[in-house]
């Protein structure tokens, strides 16, 4: 049976709802950014932005500069969850499997629904419609044989806009377009793929899916197959629907950046610690740590390390922290945000190993640390956060 | 009452990014401190030895000069108590820094005569005292050690010695410390590990203070009073320590001199006139009398080494050099004054510069170094410190701030200056308020300010060595007796004293440098010989006559001719000529103006220049004092030369020969203020007692300070006059095999690209880089450049020569393939000769695709049966292409990449602003060089010279206007500029008003104006 798939997407989503809540904004150059430091960078931009020069990623100083009747809202994930919800309640309604891409764009595969609801573009219409009737919310529908084409058509058209692929005609839809289309030529593994492209003047997907597979081979490697199945419209992705992976995180954002490690590392041991209640409260334990940091020119560096046996107690886990610290921060440059993450989450068990091999001075010592983590526990719970904290010795 | 206790241990800003305080600061704290001597004891060196002989005996105290001797875990501070432990000490430091297996007990041991040694190394102690426990003591100082130090001294029996190791004056200067030792490690401060950095309790402890450590040794503090008693204070270094010439005596030198001297002159003269023998006497007496003969003959060898040279300096007014073909400028038929290099009250060594092909330069150090020995050659080294902007960086990179916005915000400080120039120091200001204001006033966010005052008080600190550009010290015996030597990063010895105090220590330094237009000239001529068999000689070649030259010289049309191409000096040369009246053009002598305007260009001294082109122009004057008519006629009564200060303070100041050839001196070094000031009075007193009149003698002492920092002397602008005028004869008749030879050389003012626009101006046709006709430089012939493959960025240059041997041996590549298979190169080079267009020629229907397709192809281990021809890469990537691989386009003029935006406005060709003298116009620009400056009341402006697709032109942004355009300003990047078109002595320039920056998205340039905030 042919695949049906339907790509919907609301543009600049966030901005989209905010001009919701005021009509008065839908001609005004708009931008998304957040307002608590000041070296913010634009999460979005309006079509009117982008027009006088605003692109996603720009300093927002920059941008008020370059576009001085600008405005500015910060981002709102709780009004972002909830709006997403209300579009998924639509889309479920009309496809059995659906993938959300990011907020407000969603991947439908209507295959076989189609004596429920009629074609697959009548399904787009229908739930553009029904969005928009409902929400007042201006979608745009791509739909094809596979994501990709589905997901390539999106990209094409404006707010309303539907563009239906007809089976048998990807390849002739996919030729004139440019290769940086391709939504999987912009990953970072792939930039070696795009510089040969360049340096054959392969600009069009036509040209590529002209050429024959051992010369692109020649020149690209294994990626040659992939991308000349690409160029050819196919794509045999299937559309996944979301799991829910369990996981902990916290971020510790430094405004102003921040360099000298003994803060850092405190700084880093606090977010530990509240993780680690968090667990306690929720009776689980972690089988995986993972520290990501962010420097101020944005580069970032994310170490991981397993935890064997799972646990949730900070004498446990702070030598991991600091050893996964020590191999993330190599740079002599200061730090803008770590993000210590814990995954592998699973149900405590009471049950304690009947043999412990370590000796006597450490078990007590482990003991007298987790008492003192309980302790801790109930007198952040009654007195607050910044009640009582771990001191370090030097 | 002298204090009864020494400072035998203190470390300076010459303890290589560890001490703290300048010479002047520690002087003063101890002298403060109520003692009369001092110890410096910098470590592993005597970086500011002598210097620190002149400031102690400033501040009124005796100096013991030493060191600290630190080799891995090992350390002992070394106190010079004779002149033999001087030089002892020298050699321990020297074979510290050169020897590969320096054994630091041993070193000691053997150079122990003469030195006192202060150390807590048991090890090092019990194996010296094994010799002798003469001068040999336990250091004690304040820590967690001491007490280890103690018993040491109990146990051995060694006295002990109280010293406070200062790295620093007060307390809180420990930060300043450990900022110096994070920049040093290239760590944060809070990685710098506590044995990275001295203890906190290292200050320059006062007695009393330092008493509370020792109630228990009360005989550490009394032995550095007994010790500083028995050192050496009295230190002279006057005397002149000359090279030997094939160890030959004073009288067969000197007759050596004399018969070189002789045969040169019937060289160069031919009939010797009675001027010309009277000259050469009266220079071989002085020689002779101080005893100059050796070093004349050294330099006469080392100038026979390479067949062009060019002698310049003072020693180009002697008719002995001229010679001996040192120099090659008739002093007799230029009047050179031979006082400016030799006087009989002269105390300092001559001053001899020689300039080389610069690829010359190291097989002259080479044969130098190979004849003289290390032991007795060495290189003068360059004290690296950390300027304004190192400070600023390498503080800003302490404290983790990404290298991009480092380079933003220097930038910034820099387009800024104004704000910046408001320098601590003035009233009520602290570095730390000063700090606050720069960083609210440009928009830096902390930690800048913390950065921006740090800077201020680390700027100038000793970093590390590097090499002089030229200086080469030679001795006659033993170069370690005399100062530490080390190895430089290119392998060549190096003293550890910069010229300053190596000329004050005695030394005779002799400067061999690098200079990219001799091989320009040599290039050329090669060149010419080549392409049209005319040999011309550059010993007898005497370009100065030709009509050709002179009228370009006067035209200023003089990019790529040495010296006398930047902006300034082309719009003086045109000023000069252009309004000169056509009855004294007729007279005037385009070399001995020549002189005069490459002398004159200089910082301080631009409202000289145009009073003297007024009064070149025959303009009445009245000169500020009588007596200067006479001694300045030649100038039209302007300071030109460094002579004229001398000739001024001898001729008003009542200065004697000597002391005016004193002044000359002191204003061009850094570290003379108090000499200056000392001159400066007896100057205003020597006027005043000759009835001149306080404001003339002001105007008069600040044409006198024009020349402080960098001036000339006449002999030296006449031999670098020469050279000009050799390469504006070159380029005035071999337009093609000069401008090659320019771009070949890649050390003009211009970029590459600006002199090819030159080429393109001056009728000649750039051909493209080919792989059948390139060489690795650029090769001109009648009209034509061909761009040379050294022009593409990062093919391997061995890779470049293989391909044109091969070439030249079995003849030309036929196809891509045939050079694959011949030459064999990386995937990686090839394709950078394949987007470079090298193949074009050959490639047939193929386009560079297709080329690179093939390439690819060439090698898989399976080749495709089938490799499609793709279309060639349109207009604009191949301009993309340029611009990745050559730095900047080729095949047009970068104002072409704009031609949509400047379809829509209008503007003139630059070779029309003539056309409009008073009118506001507006011009598109391509930025070639920018030169900023500081008006008289300390706000920055700056001149920009713009060229478009018809000519150059030049630009004055004032204040008000550069305040408001600074952060768009950058070379190579494109604008429309509008402004009004002023004329002065018949020279145009524009006065911008408003400045546009063009960018074009679809080839990737990246204008990047300066943001402010950046923090």
């Amino acid at each position: 049976m042919d695949r049906q798939i339907v790509c919907f997407a609301i543009p600049s989503f966030e901005l989209a709802l905010v001009r919701l809540n005021d009509p008065t904004l839908s001609t005004r150059p708009l931008a998304l950014a957040p307002f608590n430091t000041p070296r913010a960078l634009l999460h979005d931009v309006s079509p009117e932005a982008k027009q006088d020069g605003l692109h996603i990623g720009m300093p927002l100083e920059h941008a008020r500069r370059l576009c001085p009747s600008l405005l500015v809202f910060s981002p709102n994930p709780y009004r972002v969850h909830s709006a997403d919800q209300s579009l998924m309640n639509v889309v479920a309604q009309y496809a059995p499997v659906w993938e959300p891409s990011q907020p407000g764009s969603f991947v439908m595969d209507v295959t076989g629904t189609a004596r429920l609801f009629g074609p697959a573009c009548d399904v787009a219409a229908k739930v553009q419609q029904e969005i928009f009737d409902r929400y007042r919310l201006d979608g745009l529908a791509g739909v094809g044989c596979n994501k990709l084409v589905a997901q390539t058509a999106a990209t094409l058209i404006a707010p309303s806009e539907l563009y239906d692929v007809r089976h048998g005609s990807e390849q002739v839809f996919m030729s004139p377009l440019s290769v940086r289309t391709l939504p999987g030529l912009h990953q970072p593994c792939m930039r070696k793929v795009l510089e040969r492209l360049d340096d054959l003047n392969l600009c069009t997907l036509g040209e590529v899916a002209e050429s024959p597979l051992d010369a692109l081979q020649v020149a690209l490697g294994d990626y040659a197959g992939q991308l000349s199945r690409w160029a050819h419209g196919i794509d045999s992705v299937p559309v996944l629907p979301p799991t829910a992976q369990p996981s902990l995180e916290e971020t510790v954002r430094l405004d102003p950046d921040e360099i000298d490690d003994s803060v850092l590392m405190g700084r880093l041991l606090d977010a530990l610690q509240r993780l680690c209640r968090t667990l306690r409260s929720q009776r689980r334990v972690c089988g995986s740590l993972a520290l990501a940091i962010r420097y101020s020119d944005q580069l970032e560096v994310t170490k991981r390390e397993r935890i064997n046996p799972e646990t949730c107690w900070e004498c446990d886990l702070s030598p991991i922290v600091s050893a996964l610290f020590r191999k993330c921060v190599r740079r002599r440059i200061r730090l803008r945000a770590m993000t210590l993450s814990m995954t592998g989450l699973t149900a405590y068990a009471e049950q304690v190993s009947l043999f412990d091999e370590r000796p006597l001075d450490e078990q007590r010592r482990h003991d007298r640390a987790k008492k003192l983590a309980l302790a801790l526990d109930q007198l952040k719970a009654r007195f607050g956060e910044r009640a009582i904290r771990y001191g370090r010795s030097h | 009452m002298p204090a009864p206790f020494v400072h035998l241990h203190t470390h300076s800003l010459y303890s290589p990014m560890q001490g703290v305080p300048t010479l002047e600061a520690l002087c003063e704290a101890v002298r403060t401190q109520g003692q009369d001597r001092l110890a410096l004891t910098d470590t592993n060196g005597l970086y500011g030895a002598i210097r620190f002989l002149d400031v102690a005996r400033d501040a009124g105290l005796k100096p013991i000069v030493g060191a600290e001797l630190v080799h891995e875990a090992r350390r002992a501070v070394l106190l010079a108590k004779t002149p033999i432990g001087y030089a002892n000490l020298c050699r321990i430091l020297s074979a510290r820094h050169c020897d590969e297996a320096f054994d630091f007990t041993a070193t000691v041991a053997r150079h122990r005569a003469g030195l006192v040694i202060l150390s807590d190394d048991r090890a090092a102690l019990a194996a010296w005292s094994q010799d002798s426990d003469e001068d040999l003591y336990v250091e004690l100082t304040p820590g967690p050690t001491m007490h280890e130090a103690v018993a040491l001294s109990r146990q051995s029996g060694l006295p002990p010695l109280a010293t406070a190791r200062a790295s620093f004056l007060r307390p809180i200067d420990y930060h300043a410390h450990r900022l110096l030792r994070a920049i040093a490690e290239n760590t944060t401060l809070s990685r710098l590990r506590a044995d990275q950095c001295c203890a906190p309790l290292h200050w320059l402890m006062p007695e009393a203070v330092l008493a509370r450590y020792f109630p228990h040794v009360p005989a550490a503090l009394t032995n550095t009073c007994r010790i500083a008693e028995a050192c050496h204070t009295d230190w002279d270094f006057k005397e002149t320590i000359f090279p030997a010439f094939r160890q030959l005596s004073a009288e067969v030198a000197f007759e050596t001199l004399r018969t070189k001297t002789y045969e040169g002159a019937q060289w160069r003269y031919g009939e010797l006139s009675g001027a010309v023998k009277q000259r050469i006497e009266k220079e071989l007496r002085v020689i002779q009398e101080k005893g100059y003969a050796d070093y004349f003959l050294i330099v006469d060898e080392i100038v026979r080494q390479a067949p062009r040279t060019c002698g310049r300096g003072s020693a180009a007014a002697s008719i002995v050099s001229y010679c001996l073909g040192i120099t090659h400028v008739d002093p007799i038929r230029h009047h050179l004054l031979f006082e400016r290099f030799l006087n009989p009250g002269r105390h300092d060594p001559p001053d001899v510069d020689l300039d080389f092909p610069w690829d010359e330069r190291p097989k002259i150090l080479e044969w130098l170094f190979t004849h003289y020995g290390p032991r007795q050659a060495s290189m003068v080294a360059n004290q690296n410190t950390l300027a304004t902007r190192a400070a600023l960086r390498e503080i800003a990179k302490v404290y983790g701030i990404p290298a991009a916005e480092i380079g933003k915000a220097l930038r910034l400080v820099q387009r800024r200056a104004d704000f910046v120039d408001v320098m601590p120091g003035m009233p009520g200001m602290t570095v730390e308020t000063w700090a606050t204001q720069v960083c609210a006033a440009l928009g830096l966010r902390a930690p800048w300010q913390e950065i921006l005052s740090w800077s201020v008080q680390l700027q100038g600190h000793f970093r590390n060595l590097g090499l002089h550009p030229g200086g080469v010290v030679l001795v006659p015996d033993e170069i370690r007796r005399y100062v530490p030597v080390e190895i430089s990063a290119s392998g060549w010895p190096v003293i550890q004293w910069e010229k300053d105090q190596t000329e004050e220590a005695g030394l005779v330094k002799i400067d061999l440098l690098g200079n990219r237009s001799l091989a320009v000239i040599r290039d050329a001529l090669v060149a010419i010989a080549r392409n049209t068999g005319r040999v011309i000689d550059y010993a007898t070649w005497d370009p100065i006559s030709d009509p050709a030259t002179n009228e370009l010289i006067r035209r200023g049309d003089t990019m790529g001719c040495f010296y006398i191409e930047s902006p300034a000096t082309r719009l003086l040369l045109k000023k000069l000529w252009t309004g000169m009246p056509p009855d004294r053009r007729a007279q005037a002598d385009v070399f001995e103006y020549l002189i005069v305007v490459s002398s004159i260009i200089r910082p301080a001294a631009n409202v000289f220049a145009d009073e003297f082109v007024r009064r070149a122009h025959g303009r009445p004057y009245t000169s500020l004092h009588p007596v200067l008519d006479d001694v300045l006629a030649e100038t039209h009564g302007i300071m030109v030369y460094q002579e004229d200060v001398m000739k001024v303070a001898v001729a008003l100041g009542g200065f004697t020969v000597e002391d005016g050839d004193q002044l000359r001196k002191v204003l061009s070094k850094k570290h003379k203020q108090r000499q200056l000031r000392d001159y400066q009075r007896q100057f205003y007193t020597g006027a005043a007692a000759r009835g001149v009149r306080q404001p003339v003698i002001d105007q008069i002492w600040a044409m006198i300070m024009s020349f402080a920092g960098y001036s000339f002397c006449k002999p030296h602008s006449a031999s670098y006059a020469q050279v000009s005028f050799k390469s504006a004869y070159l380029r005035a008749h071999y337009p093609a095999e000069f401008i090659a030879a320019v771009v070949s050389n890649q050390g003009g003012y211009y970029s590459t690209f600006a002199y090819l626009s030159e080429g393109r101006r001056m009728g000649l046709t750039i051909h493209p880089i080919d792989i059948n006709e390139s060489d690795w430089s650029y090769t001109g012939s009648g009209k034509t450049v061909r761009v040379g493959l050294m022009q593409i960025k990062s093919l391997q240059e061995h890779l470049a020569k293989r391909t044109i041997t091969e070439r030249r041996a079995n003849g030309p590549y036929r196809s891509m393939r045939d050079f694959l298979d011949r030459v064999q190169p990386d995937l990686a080079q090839a394709k950078l000769l394949i987007k470079a267009g090298c193949f074009d020629s050959i490639a047939g229907e193929l386009t560079r695709p297709a080329l690179l397709w093939r390439l690819f192809a060439s090698q898989a281990a399976k080749p495709p049966g089938y490799l499609p021809i793709p279309v060639e890469y349109s207009v604009q990537q191949k301009l993309a292409h340029e611009l990745e691989l050559f730095g900047f386009p080729l095949s047009c003029h970068p104002l072409e990449l704009f031609e949509d935006v400047l379809a829509h406005i209008p503007h003139l060709p630059a070779k029309d602003l003539t056309l409009h003298v008073g009118k506001e116009v507006t011009v598109a620009g391509w930025l070639l060089t920018e030169k900023i400056i500081s008006t008289k009341k300390g706000e920055p402006m700056e001149f920009v010279t713009f060229e478009d697709q018809t000519g150059l032109y030049d630009a004055t942004l004032f204040p008000d206007v550069y305040r408001q355009y600074c952060h768009l300003l950058a070379p190579n990047h494109a604008y429309v500029v509008t402004g009004l078109v002023e004329e002065q002595f018949s020279t145009v320039t524009l006065t911008v008003r408003e400045l546009r920056l063009l960018t074009s998205h679809d080839l990737g340039i990246q204008c990047e104006p300066i943001e402010e905030g950046v923090g």
